[in-house]
Formats: structure tokens, C-alpha cells, sequence
């Protein structure tokens, strides 16, 4: 697992091995490695994150089937070749787990991931076991983060966290939701828990946190994990007849995925966006949206509005 | 329960046709002989309870209850357990009813007394066996995924309410039309989730079974106590 000098140390050998390699890359790739993704602090914390993740729903679950495992770690591989450092996953996402840990172990990279995984069990006493099982699925030692997955029994899972986290046994703790549900209670626990992060759905057209969560994380300094940033691909596919704007050469958006992943970067609140693929393209897509320029407020506000009315 | 309605059925599955398929496909090259004779063993099924003669259904009883536990063993254990942790819920009633229809292979069988059952049962037995497997026409998968009656539930579940409604009545009949009906809609509601045309087809059979359950004709007493 990654501290804080080791990922520092990690990206400074990638921006070598991509100035060595950058003549062999496509022009926008080859900016993206040269300056390596936008990294993003916790406040409060020494806690520094590429603003770009992988996320596993649906993508890593692909069973025993081995050359679907290869494929898999050939994602993680463009990953952390690109900088990224965050993975995350949960008991619920079928053997996504044993996917990463595949991964993990292939690329002989513990030590170059941030680990997130979540809890999700109703039995309040289970958190620690299911933990134990996940940790052992993604052959680590222990999580930098672990999160109540959409909240399911949050009280008691949060009083084990925090007492996991107390021991060492866990860096950092949180609380998840998607599909835009469950905000008012989710604003209840920043509001009255000492939680380190949450995720949440955020992309062009699921904005309803903006309205109080990104605020209230922003202020009570908590890290936000953006999921379903391209609503399950249903986003981009939706997109992919339209023609780019003009406009997104603005911000150095080459296509609809990189404007939506810089429309979610550029809140103040988002610490990453967790995108999943199956195809190394588009994570090293997702990696070059993640660096500036990114837009201001009158064009994520054009963004926003175009995406809505195609 | 509002929470859950609000989920669409691709939201609810966890994972994608791509892996779905190679499943299958995986499935298919490891018991290649099987997929092979799928065909020909549903002919000889179709033929079978074509017959209208009970006395041989024992044997077909017995041929189902190997099999549902053959497909719970190959495919839900083994395979399709490692990409969808609800399959953990589906094992126990696969397995009795692979238990069931080797009790009910002890007593024999006959012929549905009710017509419209008989003919609504021929019907299914012949699209589980026969005409579902060439589902892989209508959606992305090639031949090498074609799902057969021998190898995965969904054919067996269709096929099975058409064995069942054809030659099952009473108590016999209530025991065993749920589990398939439920497989029908799950399955249904997966291959849908999956974008595939198919699981309209699967629902259909579930729905068709269900309404040849209902009472719709009545009792032909010369079909009482065939054997």
C-alpha cells in the first residue's frame, strides 16, 4: 500500500520512463505523461491523490476466465504506468476483487495503490471479517480506505471503522452513495461523523450534490470520490454521434469522456473521479483529462447545458 | 421498495455481456460432446412426451433430475457463481429439484389429464430444447454461445415447465412449477439487463407456462391414471 513519499517517488520515476517514451505516443497521451495527472490533497491530512482513478463495477468482475484476468491486469498496468494510484471496489462486485489482487500481484504493484474497498453487510458485527476477506482477496496487508457501502447499516459499520482506523488497521474511512440517493442522510453523517471521505454520483447531468454535499465536504474538509462519472457509459455512448464542440479545445478536451471528466474535476470539492473500462485506451483517455486547463464556471456551466439538451 | 424500483435491470447486474457470454462460450468448449448432442436428446424428448404414453416418463423424470443437478454442479457452482454471488440463493432449490424429479421418476409418470396443459407443455419442451438455443442469432454472441437445454438453466427451466405441465397434475404440478417460473423471470430479466432480445423470449415462456397452469380446460377423464 502507497504512502505519501512512495507515491511522490513513484511519479517522479513515471515522469522519467514517460520522457523516455514520449516520441512513441500520441500527442495528447504523451502531454498526459509528461505531466502526469492532477493530484489532489486531503486536506487535513498527508494524504496526496491522483484526480484520476479505476473503478471495478461491472468491468473487473469477469470471473476465472483467465484471459479476461489478463486483460484486466493489462488495464491496472496502463494505469499505473499513467499515474493513477486509486482503485476501487467492493465485496458486492462479484470477484472484482480477486480481479485487482490478480492485478496486483501480476504487476508486483501493492506498493503503487491507494486500496478502497468498501463494507457491505446488514450484520452490524461482520465489518471486520468481511474486511479481513476483502484484504485477502486483493493480497494487501490493509486498506487505505474502507467505506460504508451505500450506507447500508452505517452506524455500526462506521463505530468499527473508526475503531479500525484507531488501531492502524485501516488509513482512512468514509461512507458511500450512487444514483444520486440518500443525500439528505449522507449530509447527516459528514454533518455529525469523523469521516475522511465520501462518494457519491457527480457528472454533467447528476449535479443534485452540488447543491449541499460538495459545499458541506469542501468545509468539513472531507475528500469526495466521484462514481458513475459517465453513468455506466450510458453518458458517452449517448454522446459519441454528437460532434466535440469547438469549444472543448478550450480545455484541452480531445473527446466527450475528457470534457465530462474535466467538467467533475474542476469543482473545488472533487478529490478523483473513479471511471471503470476494460480498455487500456480509454485509461489512458481518462488520465490525460485529469490536468489543467480545466474549465471555469461559464464553461462548465455551457458544458453542463449541452450535454443535457443532446 | 421505491429505492429499488428505481433501479433499471442493467443497474442491477453485476456484470457485462462481454463476460457473460465468454462464460458461457467457456462452458460450451469444456463439455463440447454435450452441446453437441443437445439437440438430438431434445428430439428424443420431444418425441418422447409426443407419445402420449407415461409409461416411459420415469425415465425422463430421472433424466432431468441428473441434469438440473448436472447445470447446478458445471455451471451455477463452478462458473456463474464466481461473477454473481446471488447465484448462492439458486443452488438449494436447483438441487431439490433435481431430488424431486428423481422421487417422482420412482413413481412413474402420466399424461396431463388437462389438454390445454399437454399441448402448452409439448410446446415449451420443444422451444427449450430446439429453439432457444438459437437465441444466439438475434443478439452479439456467436454459435460458440449458444445456450442448450443440456448446459445452462435457462433452456433446462423452459424446458422443464413444458416436461412438468405435460405430464404432472395436482400437488406434483404446485411442487414443481416455481423453481422454473422464478429462473424464468430472473433469466429473463438478466438477458434483458444484458441487452438481449432473448429475454423477452425466456419471460414469454415463464408467462405461457403460467397461464397453461391455470385451469383453462377441463379435466379429460381417459387421461386419469395413464401410466
Amino acid at each position: 500500500m502507497a504512502d505519501q513519499w512512495s507515491l511522490q517517488r513513484r511519479r517522479l520515476l513515471q515522469g522519467l520512463a514517460a520522457a523516455a517514451s514520449l516520441s512513441a505516443l500520441p500527442l495528447s497521451l504523451a502531454r498526459a505523461r509528461d505531466a502526469g495527472p492532477l493530484i489532489r490533497s486531503l486536506p487535513g491530512r498527508d494524504i496526496t491523490l491522483p484526480s484520476v482513478g479505476l473503478g471495478t463495477w461491472i468491468t473487473f468482475n469477469v470471473g476465472n476466465n483467465q484471459r479476461l484476468l489478463d486483460a484486466s491486469a493489462d488495464v491496472m498496468a496502463a494505469f499505473f504506468q499513467g499515474g493513477g494510484a486509486i482503485i476501487d471496489s467492493s465485496p458486492m462486485y462479484g470477484s472484482s476483487q480477486n480481479t485487482v489482487g490478480y492485478g496486483l500481484n501480476k504487476l508486483d504493484a501493492r506498493d503503487q495503490v491507494f486500496s478502497a474497498d468498501k463494507i457491505w453487510t446488514r450484520d452490524g458485527d461482520d465489518g471486520r471479517r468481511q474486511s479481513r476477506e476483502s484484504a485477502n482477496e486483493w493480497q494487501v496487508d490493509r486498506f487505505d480506505l474502507l467505506q460504508v457501502h451505500n450506507l447500508v447499516n452505517w452506524q455500526a459499520h462506521l463505530d468499527t471503522l473508526r475503531a479500525m482506523r484507531d488501531e492502524g488497521a485501516v488509513r482512512t474511512i468514509g461512507i458511500t452513495t450512487s444514483h444520486g440517493r440518500r443525500h439528505r442522510e449522507m449530509e447527516r453523517i459528514m454533518t455529525s461523523e469523523p469521516i475522511d471521505f465520501i462518494q457519491l454520483t457527480y457528472n454533467p447531468v447528476d449535479r443534485e450534490a452540488e447543491d449541499r454535499l460538495l459545499p458541506l465536504a469542501r468545509e468539513k474538509g472531507i475528500g469526495v470520490i466521484v462514481n458513475r462519472p459517465f453513468r455506466r457509459g450510458a453518458l458517452t455512448e449517448r454522446l459519441a454521434s454528437e460532434p466535440l464542440p469547438d469549444w472543448a479545445a478550450e480545455v484541452g478536451a480531445d473527446s466527450w469522456a475528457q470534457l465530462i471528466l474535466k467538467f467533475i474535476l474542476s469543482h473545488p470539492a472533487v478529490t478523483c473521479a473513479i471511471p471503470a473500462t476494460t480498455q487500456v485506451d480509454h485509461v489512458r483517455e481518462n488520465l490525460a483529462a485529469a490536468r489543467e486547463p480545466l474549465p471555469n464556471p461559464d464553461l462548465r456551466r455551457r458544458i453542463s447545458d449541452t450535454i443535457r439538451s443532446l | 421498495m421505491d429505492t429499488l424500483l428505481s433501479y433499471h435491470p442493467r443497474d442491477l447486474l453485476l456484470f457485462s455481456p462481454r463476460v457473460y457470454w465468454a462464460l458461457v462460450a467457456g462452458n460450451n468448449d469444456s463439455w463440447w460432446w454435450l452441446a453437441l448432442l443437445a439437440p438430438v436428446a431434445g428430439l428424443l424428448l420431444v418425441w418422447q412426451l409426443g407419445r402420449r404414453d407415461g409409461r416411459q416418463h420415469g425415465l425422463v423424470f430421472a433424466g432431468m433430475g441428473l441434469l438440473w443437478w448436472f447445470v447446478t454442479w458445471t455451471f451455477l457452482w463452478q462458473q456463474y457463481r464466481a461473477i454473481n454471488w446471488a447465484m448462492d440463493w439458486a443452488i438449494a432449490p436447483f438441487v431439490a429439484m433435481g431430488g424431486l424429479f428423481l422421487v417422482f421418476a420412482l413413481k412413474g409418470g402420466s399424461i396431463s389429464p388437462r389438454p390445454h396443459r399437454y399441448w402448452l407443455g409439448l410446446l415449451l419442451a420443444t422451444w427449450g430444447t430446439l429453439i432457444h438455443p438459437l437465441g444466439f442469432l438475434l443478439d452479439q454472441r456467436g454459435i460458440e454461445a449458444a445456450d442448450t437445454w443440456l448446459l445452462f438453466p435457462d433452456p433446462l427451466a423452459i424446458t422443464t415447465l413444458g416436461v412438468v405441465l405435460a405430464t404432472l397434475h395436482g400437488w406434483r404440478l404446485a411442487l414443481m412449477m416455481p423453481v422454473p417460473l422464478l429462473w424464468s423471470l430472473a433469466g429473463g430479466v438478466t438477458l434483458l439487463g444484458l441487452g438481449s432480445p432473448v429475454g423477452w423470449a425466456v419471460l414469454a415462456a415463464g408467462g405461457l407456462a403460467l397461464l397453461g397452469w391455470l385451469p383453462l380446460t377441463r379435466v379429460d377423464q381417459s387421461q386419469r391414471g395413464t401410466r
